[in-house]
């Protein structure tokens, strides 16, 4: 990991447990977007809104609009989910501007826990609506021996989803850090302006990359569609 | 130069093969995705919110081509397996 300033510990010790500092990062992302939302409770109001409560006004309103669109019935199953990935990631991307801190999502464990999530959450919403067996059952589908390949176009496509992100956010601080070496202090700054748009990218893609494997849940079982 | 040297220098040059040539094929299909999208979007504006979101999922996918190599750079450099053999 790339510190130059070492605010955190490297590791912290609790008695055997040993704690790196990409968990305490994310600690503190949590932390700060829990006491933003409280805050932003206190703050609510029907006549004055807020800048912040629009701006998550707006964001509900398009992930809502999404998932309605990919997702025809049951959206509100997934749409808590999408919500968290897409401000827990971008969170987690843009507080390497902060002096100190550095990206969790820059390490590679962090993406590959994003992804074991919505890994668990396509399997666990695909036993709840189709019921274990059948669900388990369209693994063996047109052959018995078709098996592996299923397992491991699901454990491809879940790395893949977190590599993506990892390459991304380490790459650019990557271009950060040998810009600097290069050439001063002042060459960085619009590469740096640059990876803060492709962290908000970067976290978008996420969510929706993960809404459309969530969807082929959805579109596997034959829900008759409610006629209005 | 001993064997060490010669398999630090592979990987090297390999590194700088891997990615000029690896980055040269996403660019053209980039290229090509950003002009399709666009000659939708100009011949159906009402769609674009439809075609960018298709997009941006394409031009990921195109895009996590690179960064797998840039992963392979990576190792390749600062965590190369090859050298455990030579021990």
């Amino acid at each position: 990991m790339i510190e130059i300033f070492k605010v955190f510990p490297k590791t912290l010790q609790i008695g055997f447990l040993k704690i790196e500092d990409t968990v305490l990062i994310t600690w503190v992302i949590m932390g700060l977007l829990f006491l933003f939302s409280l805050w932003i409770k206190r703050n609510l109001s029907l006549y004055n809104p807020g800048i912040f409560q629009l701006i998550l006004e707006a964001l509900v309103e398009g992930a809502e609009r999404l998932c309605k669109e990919v997702i025809k019935n049951h959206h509100y199953k997934v749409l808590p989910f999408l919500l968290t990935l897409w401000i827990f990631i971008g969170a987690c991307n843009l507080i390497g501007v902060v002096p100190g801190l550095f990206p969790p999502t820059s390490d590679l464990n962090t993406p590959l826990a994003f992804a074991f999530s919505a890994f668990l959450m396509r399997h666990l919403l695909g036993i709840q609506l189709k019921g274990a067996k059948k669900y388990l059952g369209h693994f063996f589908k047109p052959f018995f021996f078709l098996f592996p390949l299923h397992l491991l176009a699901e454990i491809t496509r879940s790395l893949a989803l977190a590599i993506r992100l990892f390459g991304n956010i380490l790459s650019g601080e990557f271009v950060a850090l040998i810009l600097l070496g290069i050439a001063g202090l002042f060459l960085p700054i619009p590469f740096i302006m640059l990876h803060l748009l492709f962290g908000l990218l970067q976290a978008y893609l996420f969510g929706i990359l993960s809404l459309a494997f969530l969807s082929q849940v959805f579109e596997e079982n034959k829900i008759p569609e409610k006629e209005d | 130069m001993d064997t060490k040297g010669w398999v630090v220098l592979g990987s090297i040059v390999v590194i700088g093969i891997m990615m000029s040539f690896g980055s040269y094929g996403p660019a053209r299909a980039l290229a090509k995705a950003i002009q399709s999208a666009l000659d939708a979007i100009a011949r159906q504006p009402e769609a674009a919110s439809h075609i960018t979101r298709t997009f941006i999922i394409g031009v990921a996918i195109i895009e996590s081509i690179v960064i797998y190599l840039f992963v392979i750079a990576l190792i390749l450099l600062f965590a190369n397996p090859l050298l455990d053999f030579l021990k």
